[in-house]
């Protein structure tokens, strides 16, 4: 995810993953610097170790050179990558522990596995607020983190995802009122 | 570009630490670079091997007109061995011969397909064989 003005000096994703086909590194390097970042954010969106978080980034950059030749270049580069970063860590979070519960409908009512550590006085704000990103359903959680958490403007995570940026919206705004309702929910009036 | 009910963005001290602000805080980035591209060097040096070859994308562009060209050229030259050999194929077996004319001289010549012989002609003529 680059500025305009960056990629005008450097070579385009399409010309970078030609190279990488013929086995270039040093335009493979370019590539990982590039797309290091999108690609820890959204394996952050999976998992929350970041152990974890690094080898899902690893899984997904070996599975990119060892696919490379299926690349076409004439499709954007980004969301084939994303894709693949995507597929990597759920492969991940599903091989290891069960970090991550998605929510139900009902989770918005009532947590039917409570934490008492969620009850208590001392909950930090960010701790409760890490774990419901944690359970939200998948879509809606990569695009909050990437977002909300990362920084991302909507139009770049279209880039980097494939995803409009109407839906990314979309996607924004119903995480939001499921975080704001479960926040209500345990929290009570300290969210407002 | 939001709706005007959409809810209002958490506070950004309530979210969780960026995974960028994170692998800076902890310097990931160069790390994880150099891992990668150490987990990644076997595939590269084997895409750059199979790039060396020069012969490569023409094998992968025209290998089946290569295949075509080979099994026609296959063809030509079997016709050719064939043709070649053929005539020596087609000389009698002396021993088939003999033991088909049965002591009969110019019955042996005629199956052995040995034409007219200076020598045999003139013993035929002189024992008044036909």
């Amino acid at each position: 995810m680059e500025s305009k003005g960056h990629r005008e000096v450097e070579p385009s994703d399409a010309a970078l993953a030609c190279r990488v086909q013929r086995g270039d590194r040093d335009a493979f390097e370019i590539l990982a610097r590039r797309y290091l970042r999108p690609v820890y954010a959204v394996a952050a969106s999976f998992l929350t170790n970041p152990a974890d978080r690094e080898d899902a980034v690893q899984d997904a950059f070996l599975r990119l050179v060892d696919g490379i030749q299926q690349y076409d270049g004439a499709q954007p580069f980004a969301p084939w990558l994303y894709q693949i970063a995507r597929n990597a860590a759920r492969n991940r979070r599903a091989s290891g522990s069960p970090e991550m519960v998605e929510y139900s409908e009902a989770d918005e009512v009532a947590d039917p596995v409570p934490d008492p550590a969620l009850h208590t006085e001392r909950v930090d704000a960010r701790e409760l607020i890490d774990r419901a990103i944690g359970r939200l359903p998948e879509q809606q959680r990569t695009m909050f983190r990437l977002f909300e958490v990362e920084g991302y403007t909507a139009v770049e995570i279209e880039q980097l995802t494939g995803v409009s940026a109407v839906t990314v919206r979309s996607h924004v705004y119903h995480a939001r009122r499921r975080l704001r309702a479960a926040l209500e929910a345990k929290l009570g009036q300290e969210t407002e | 570009m939001m709706n005007q009910d959409n809810p209002e963005p958490l506070p950004r001290e309530w979210l969780p630490e960026s995974a960028s602000a994170f692998a800076d805080r902890l310097g990931v980035e160069p790390f994880l670079l150099r891992r990668l591209l150490g987990a990644a060097e076997p595939l590269l040096a084997r895409y750059r091997a199979e790039d060396a070859r020069w012969w490569a994308p023409l094998a992968t562009r025209w290998r089946p007109m290569l295949a075509g060209a080979g099994a026609a050229a296959a063809l030509v030259l079997g016709f050719a061995v064939e043709r070649a050999v053929l005539p020596a194929s087609e000389t009698p077996d002396p021993v088939l011969a003999a033991s088909f004319s049965d002591g009969d001289l110019p019955l042996f010549w005629n199956a052995s397909h040995g034409g007219a012989d200076p020598v045999l002609t003139v013993v035929a003529l002189q024992e008044g064989i036909p």
